[in-house]
């Protein structure tokens, strides 16, 4: 759980950093799951941009241990502080980055903040500061009006402005760097514009990725527009179209959250209706 | 002549602040850091032997520091605050600071509808670790300003985001009255150069926000200034006739920044 403060600074700054959540013996369980599930990529399943990254789901059985901290108290209870109790764990990624870097985003740009809420918990397996591949932040920047202030600097990598002035580069952006240490989490705003800069060639993050539960018709909208948007992300990495892997939706354990997620998320449309 | 291309425009819009690298030359620095050596020697003279180290802050619009007085007609540094709030921007201060140890997170503004630019110059390289000034990225605009009120920038558990704007001496860093920003980690004589230049009021709100900042400016240096006034006779007599100077020292009387009996 976190402070009322935190709270409060996750949605003021969008985004917000936690310190030694994970232990030692966790980190080794992680850190095992990820070679198993990096050793089955190939050069096909490479994000095509100058992050070279390989992206996977940890819902399928390879991954156990990474799955079950979407339904950790530890994490889902601070989603549930900053969404209600009703927010959705919807799913946890495995990533590894090949590039020296990552241009400046926001990972999602439609549907807008007023029509869907959404965030991430970052685990970076390796320690990462500002020149090894930390995450770089623009504080405050999920909020519209500055985000789209920020849309509109030229950036060299992925903005880019007339020859004679392409922009800035990744460093060069004024921003917050989250240097993390294996155990901490960066939670992050989906809205919120970030990048990594000088980052190895084997670059390691885990994710967990909680949505707020619609509330008003224009939410729900949102929420449906989020369907399309994930399977064209999946697409992108080579990935079926499917988003969820049969062994989690068959809850073996018959976790309660994760029962209500699987309901929530059928509802939306994430999974596909079972046909008798 | 435009002093800053767009794009240096957008991003000072977007965070707030701007970093202009190499303004001052090898020969203009030797003189600011002489008129500042001599200034702080004077001061420090009038102060107790057993004081210790505290910020000093001193307006350069006297004839002791000539260069340092015309920094603010310095077309490098009057056309880009024109070129970026208005023609009618108006300096109101040169003023040198020698900081001691760490500035608190803070914003220069003092009433919601006054505005303000201020350029300043550190005599020293500095980064994040020996007092380079911190800024919010984006804090001076609403509604990102306000709600930064209720961060408890102080509680040890909370790490303010902060970029670090760290210079080397001939640098400019000039920011937005409005944006947020500290300084952590320096030395006890961090010295900085500034000159600030006010917007002019266009709306009765921002008549009323020009009003107050001369009751705040009237209380700020009553607690740090380390000797005189900030209008010197000197600079009021405007002896070059520049037209631009006469026209802040109009406007500095009508609102009553510069005292009917300092002329």
């Amino acid at each position: 759980m976190i402070t009322e403060q935190q709270v409060y600074f996750f949605k003021t700054f969008g985004f917000l950093v936690l310190k030694n959540v994970l232990a030692p013996d966790e980190l080794n369980k992680i850190q095992d799951e990820f070679s198993i599930g990096l050793a089955k990529m190939d050069e096909s399943k490479m994000g095509a941009s100058v992050r070279k990254q390989y992206n996977w789901t940890n819902l399928g059985p390879d991954s156990p241990f990474t799955a079950s901290l979407l339904e950790d108290e530890r994490f889902y209870g601070v989603a549930q502080q900053i969404y209600g109790d009703d927010c959705m764990g919807v799913d946890s990624h495995a990533n590894q980055y090949n590039g020296d870097r990552s241009p400046w985003h926001p990972d999602i740009r439609e549907p807008g903040p007023d029509q869907f809420s959404g965030f991430k918990f970052t685990f970076y397996l390796a320690p990462v500061d500002g020149n090894s591949g930390a995450l770089r932040v623009v504080p405050g920047s999920h909020r519209p009006g500055f985000s789209a202030e920020v849309e509109k600097v030229f950036l060299k990598d992925n903005n880019p402005g007339p020859d004679d002035d392409p922009g800035l580069a990744v460093n060069e952006v004024s921003a917050h760097i989250c240097v993390s240490e294996p155990g901490d989490a960066v939670i992050f705003d989906y809205f919120v514009w970030h990048s990594s800069w000088g980052g190895s060639k084997d670059r390691r993050m885990v994710s967990l990725q909680y949505y707020k539960n619609p509330k008003t018709p224009e939410e729900e909208e949102g929420m449906r527009q989020m369907v399309t948007f994930r399977k064209n992300f999946n697409k992108g990495f080579k990935r079926v179209t499917k988003l969820y892997p049969d062994f989690w939706l068959a809850n073996p354990n018959n976790n309660v959250m994760r029962a209500q997620w699987i309901e929530q998320l059928q509802k939306w449309g994430f999974i596909d209706p079972v046909i008798a | 002549m435009q002093m800053l291309n767009e794009q240096q425009v957008t991003f000072f819009e977007t965070f707030g602040f701007i970093i202009l690298r190499k303004v001052f030359s090898e020969e203009e620095l030797a003189k600011m850091n002489d008129e500042f050596e001599t200034s702080l020697k004077i001061i420090q003279r009038e102060r107790p032997d057993n004081e210790p180290p505290k910020h000093f802050n001193w307006s350069n619009l006297g004839p002791e520091t000539p260069f340092l007085s015309l920094l603010p007609e310095d077309t490098r540094i009057c056309e880009t605050a024109e070129q970026l709030f208005s023609k009618n921007v108006v300096a109101v201060s040169s003023n040198s600071n020698r900081r001691v140890g760490d500035t608190r997170w803070h914003t220069d503004q003092s009433h919601p509808h006054s505005y303000g630019l201020k350029f300043a110059a550190y005599l020293q390289p500095l980064n994040s670790d020996n007092g380079a000034f911190r800024v919010i990225p984006g804090s001076h605009k609403q509604p990102f300003n306000d709600t930064l009120k209720h961060i408890e920038m102080d509680n040890p558990e909370i790490t303010v985001p902060y970029y670090s704007c760290d210079s080397a001496p001939g640098d400019i860093i000039i920011f937005n009255f409005a944006t947020w920003h500290s300084s952590w980690g320096g030395s006890f004589d961090r010295r900085m150069c500034t000159v600030d230049f006010y917007k002019n009021p266009e709306t009765p709100e921002e008549v009323e926000g020009t009003y107050d900042q001369v009751i705040v400016d009237e209380k700020v240096y009553a607690n740090i200034r380390a000797s005189g006034s900030g209008f010197h006779p000197h600079w009021l007599a405007n002896a070059n006739n520049s037209p631009r100077r006469q026209r802040w020292i109009d406007w500095l009387r009508k609102y009553g920044f510069v005292k009917s009996e300092a002329a």
